[in-house]
């Protein structure tokens, strides 16, 4: 019975998986043409998505038992993270009647869903017992629906950047700066240093479970490979990127305007050879057999989404006049953002002390200044500050929007940073 | 026409600068924003300074920090206090700091929020509530007026003020609900205060420390760790490990779940007893011992096995291996595992208990256990029917030989001769089915010892090779007596229970922090103060009403309130047609 409903389940989320792909579709067409029909049909398509994705959940969880909830491991954080964007969407769409924000915010869902296609261990894992808690249950379910608030206030301000005519450029540029911090400070600066991208090997133990070298009862304990020749790539990327920064910086300082479009041509390239990186890790991942997506799934997904960001703001640059057209006053923006986030910041509360009560049940301490939780506390104060500057100081419009895209930042570092850069207690989530 | 669903920000609350005076510009400094926010920044940035560099690092980290790093840099990170940051004198500044900034700032803005709680028109004039955004009026006929004011009281859940007469002037219902929410931002700031309290408390009063009790042990020593880093703390009690149990998931080597059987000891009497297990601690005296880990010790660890006579009794015994023991039923007996001894409930594939039997006589019985195969142990057979045979299959001599039994070997063309007995038997060995060992002493030659299968009679002959004598089993009879057989069926592990310990007063305060924190919450971003008027003059009906927050959630709230008052109009009309 279990098994069937395992099964179920996951059909479930591959049909769900394509309603999401069908209304990003939709969202996107209906960003660029004035039709009210392509945005009824994106509404309706993600809510027959989301019921299906609440069925297969639901599923999931009963098959896997009440005590394991469907939220302990990658994948299914995963999954749950994608319910959460679209569910707080459809329920702001439905209150505020917006719809243009569904293009800026179902490709996140999208990239949600498919980043869990693509990890290999779909299966109900075994939970440990410091996650034997009702407390955890609350914490990742409050965690998720925060994280998509503050997904969808993210969305809100960055349309309203759009809106406020802010230069596109300039979020390439600091993507631009931000994606080469990443690939220097990767695996200890081994891409600068040595043009290597290195991925954990991982082999299957007597259980049949992947798991990172060493593998009990394991031969060849080899721990990681550099992947084909991703390095190079990443380096090459890393190089133009770097320059684009550098140079944008320059024209910035130096008043030189020209330099602004050589800044633009770098990024463009750099992106265009991180594209071909990022095709060549799926080339390395097919021919060597013991390298998974799994392997590193946070290195991944971190380079994945500011390959992802990278793209669309070259896409919403290109086509700047009439997006800016299309999307909703300024003011409506903005108050939505506020309202965003006026949800997200309780829940985001709840997060913290939820955390804090399981970690005091589980290891004797409510906090211990681990990674994960400093940063969590920090994404906090970023939209204390935010609440503080509109409510105290009265501002709005554009200093808040940059105040909630950098709050946005630090929820993607709290997410997913925290894994791939430092290690601590949450290294099995 | 584009809905306008913004709504206007609101005024500030702070006072905003004072004219004239030190006293006055050090007041606005330590309640302004702009501290707040540093103090926010410099506190995260400090805070993530922590997260890259390891914090009360053991021997082994600071080894390879500097094996990295170099020494220089550990040097001068540890000057500035890198590896314990929490505790360094800047980082609990600046959260005093923020402490006396939210004190400051809150009583600088409550005397405003208070006046403007207070500030409540119960009877405005007509302009006043005409003006308001939200504000509709509708007739009613001077009959109606009477039955709609008592329906209007038990709408609003007021009264009309006490001696209001509808015919002098006007009658106002007026409903002031939520003015607590004002007071919020109030809330959250004494809550930080709170918390901030609690965990200085626990800092100061407190510990947090670890200790490993083996199964069977006691100790009232923990160490500590953190600052007082490997210091040692005696409890003022003994703890207990009567037992550990180690739960896996089927099949694997995964812990499911652990628990530790614990007992208090106190002046002797044992006061408390209680099996933890993760996140369900122990308690006692302020001190709570949490399960946080486990190990094998490496010693001690038993050998479970079943011992069955004839179909008889079954007892189950826990032996050490790798020892010699004196074992009811079996006499002078070794257990020898095949592995690590640390390692005993391990799965991997090598993995059995060779048993040996010193018997009287000398001689060794001796047998394998797998886990799904026991060692049988039977008495020695009353007679052994072998057949001899040559190298070609002829039958030289059929011998019915006892048991341990010297018994001739034919000379002849067989030579040299020599002599040969039944040593062993065992009804079933590894499956193969009845075998019994023969010691060979050839004359002039070396002795030696082979096994033959009742099963497989032409064992010998494809076991040994250009023999002149072949032996081949044809009947076995036993005897009577005691077989006695030999399970395994687990391994009694000897754990040691991996326990943290921690004493932190602060945390009810901490707890009691994070209460009003999320009433402070609720009351700012969920509820807002509403105020509602009912005004009647005459045949007219004004309602108005404001918000100091989220006009948008109250003005469904309102129309849906102005549709029920004229609700009674309408019903009123409908029974006086009838």
């Amino acid at each position: 019975m279990e098994e069937t409903l395992l099964k179920l389940s996951g059909n479930l989320l591959n049909i769900t998986g394509l309603a999401y792909l069908a209304a990003t579709v939709l969202y996107l067409v209906y960003l660029a043409k004035r039709s009210d029909g392509l945005g009824l049909s994106a509404t309706i398509i993600s809510s027959i998505g989301v019921v299906l994705h609440t069925a297969a959940l639901v599923m999931r969880w009963v098959s896997a038992g009440i005590d394991h909830p469907p939220f302990t491991n990658l994948y299914e954080s995963l999954i749950f993270f994608g319910w959460g964007i679209v569910a707080f969407y459809l329920y702001m769409e439905w209150r505020y009647k917006i719809r243009l924000a569904g293009a800026f915010v179902f490709p996140i869902a999208l990239a949600a869903m498919g980043i869990a296609a693509m990890t290999p261990d779909k299966g109900i894992g075994n939970l440990m017992p410091a996650l034997q808690s009702n407390w955890l249950t609350f914490h990742v379910m409050f965690a998720s629906i925060a994280y998509a608030a503050f997904v969808v206030a993210f969305a809100f301000s960055f349309m309203y950047l759009i809106k406020d005519k802010v230069q596109i450029r300039a979020m390439g540029i600091i993507l631009s700066g931000i994606t080469a911090a990443t690939l220097a400070i990767c695996d200890k600066a081994s891409i600068i240093t040595k043009g290597k991208f290195y991925m954990n090997v991982m082999g299957y133990g007597s259980d049949g479970k992947l798991y990172m070298a060493p593998v009990p009862d394991m031969q060849d304990q080899l721990q990681v490979v550099p992947v084909h020749m991703v390095g190079i790539f990443f380096l090459l990327a890393f190089i133009l990127l770097t320059v684009s920064f550098v140079t944008y910086l320059a024209s910035y300082i130096g008043s030189k305007p020209s330099l602004a479009e050589t800044a633009n041509l770098a990024m463009l390239a750099g992106l265009a050879v991180l594209t071909i990186g990022m095709i060549d890790i799926f080339i390395g991942i097919s021919l060597n057999d013991r390298l998974y997506f799994a392997s590193n799934p946070y290195k991944l997904i971190l380079l994945g989404l500011e390959w992802l960001s990278l793209v669309a703001v070259a896409i919403i640059n290109w086509k700047r006049e009439s997006i800016i057209e299309r999307l909703p006053e300024r003011k409506t923006l903005d108050f939505l953002g506020y309202r965003s986030i006026i949800v997200a910041f309780p829940l985001m509360t709840i997060v913290i002390v939820t955390g804090a009560v399981w970690a005091n049940s589980a290891w004797g301490t409510y906090w211990q200044w681990d990674p994960k939780e400093t940063w969590s506390l920090i994404t906090w104060f970023i939209y204390a500050i935010y609440l503080h500057a509109r409510v105290m100081a009265g501002w709005s419009g554009r200093r808040v929007a940059i105040i909630s895209i950098i709050g946005f930042v630090s929820v993607v570092f709290t997410y997913l940073g925290v894994n791939v850069f430092l290690s601590g207690l949450h290294s099995y989530a | 026409m584009e809905k306008d669903i913004t709504e206007k920000s609101g005024q500030p609350l702070s006072s905003g600068h004072r004219s004239g005076g030190v006293t006055d510009a050090v007041w606005d400094f330590f309640g302004s924003l702009k501290l707040a926010i540093s103090l926010l920044i410099f506190i995260s940035a400090t805070s993530v300074i922590g997260t890259v560099i390891p914090q009360n690092p053991d021997d082994e980290t600071v080894m390879g920090f500097i094996q990295e790093h170099g020494e220089a840099s550990y040097n001068r990170f540890e000057a500035l206090g890198f590896f314990d940051l929490y505790h360094q004198w800047y980082f609990l500044l600046s959260l005093a700091l923020l402490m006396v900034n939210l004190i400051v700032c809150s009583l600088d803005m409550f005397p405003r929020t208070m006046k403007r709680y207070k500030d409540a028109k119960p009877e405005p004039d007509e302009k006043y509530l005409k003006g308001m955004r939200f504000s509709e009026s509708f007739k009613i006929k001077g009959k109606e007026r009477e039955g709609f004011l008592a329906h209007a009281e038990k709408i609003l859940s007021v009264k009309i003020p006490q001696g209001a007469d509808p015919d002098a002037g006007p009658v106002y219902l007026f409903s002031n609900k939520g003015g607590l929410s004002r007071f919020g931002v109030y809330f959250v700031h004494l809550s930080i205060i709170v918390i901030i309290v609690g965990s200085l408390i626990g800092t100061v009063f407190g510990f947090r420390g670890g200790v490993n009790i083996a199964e069977g042990t006691k100790t009232d020593t923990i160490y500590l760790f953190g600052q007082q880093k490997g210091r040692e703390l005696k409890l003022p009690f003994e703890i207990r490990c009567d037992d550990f149990e180690l739960e896996t998931y089927e099949g694997t080597s995964q812990a499911k779940d652990f628990r530790s059987a614990l007992v208090i000891i106190e002046d002797g009497k044992e006061v408390l007893s209680k099996t933890i297990e993760v996140n369900d601690p122990l308690r006692y005296k302020g001190i709570t011992f949490y399960q946080s880990s486990y190990g094998e010790t490496g010693q001690g660890s038993k050998l479970q096995l079943l011992l069955e006579v004839s179909g008889g009794e079954k007892t189950e015994i826990k032996v050490p291996p790798n020892q010699m023991l004196e074992v009811t039923k079996l006499g002078k007996v070794m257990f020898a595992y095949s592995g690590d001894q640390g390692n005993m409930g391990g799965h991997s594939s090598n993995h059995f208990v060779v048993v040996n039997i010193y018997k009287e006589d000398g001689t060794v019985k001796q047998d394998i256990i797998y886990p799904e195969k026991p060692a049988i142990f039977a008495p020695p057979p009353e007679s052994v029917t072998l057949r001899l045979e040559d190298a070609d299959g002829n039958l030289i001599k059929k011998v019915v030989a006892g048991f341990n039994e010297e018994q001739e070997l034919p000379g002849g063309r067989f030579s040299p001769g020599g002599k040969f007995k039944v040593t062993d038997y065992n009804p079933d060995f590894q499956g193969m089915g009845p075998s019994i060992s023969i010691d060979i002493h050839p004359e002039g030659g070396k002795s030696n010892n082979i096994k033959l299968f009742k099963n497989y009679p032409d064992f010998d002959r494809k076991n040994r090779k250009d023999q002149k004598i072949y032996f081949v089993p044809e009947e076995i009879k036993e005897s009577e007596g005691e077989t006695i057989t030999l399970s395994w069926t687990g391994v009694d592990t000897k754990y040691f229970t991996g326990l943290q310990v921690a004493k932190d007063p602060g945390v009810p305060v901490v707890w009691a922090g994070c209460i009003i924190m999320f009433l402070g919450l609720y009351l700012s971003f969920f509820s807002s103060h509403r105020k509602i008027w009912v005004r009647t003059e005459g045949n007219t009906v004004l309602v108005a009403g404001s918000t100091h927050r989220n006009p948008m959630a109250f003005e469904s709230r309102f129309r849906a309130l102005v549709e029920k008052l004229r609700q009674f109009s309408d019903d009123f009309r409908q029974t006086e047609d009838q």
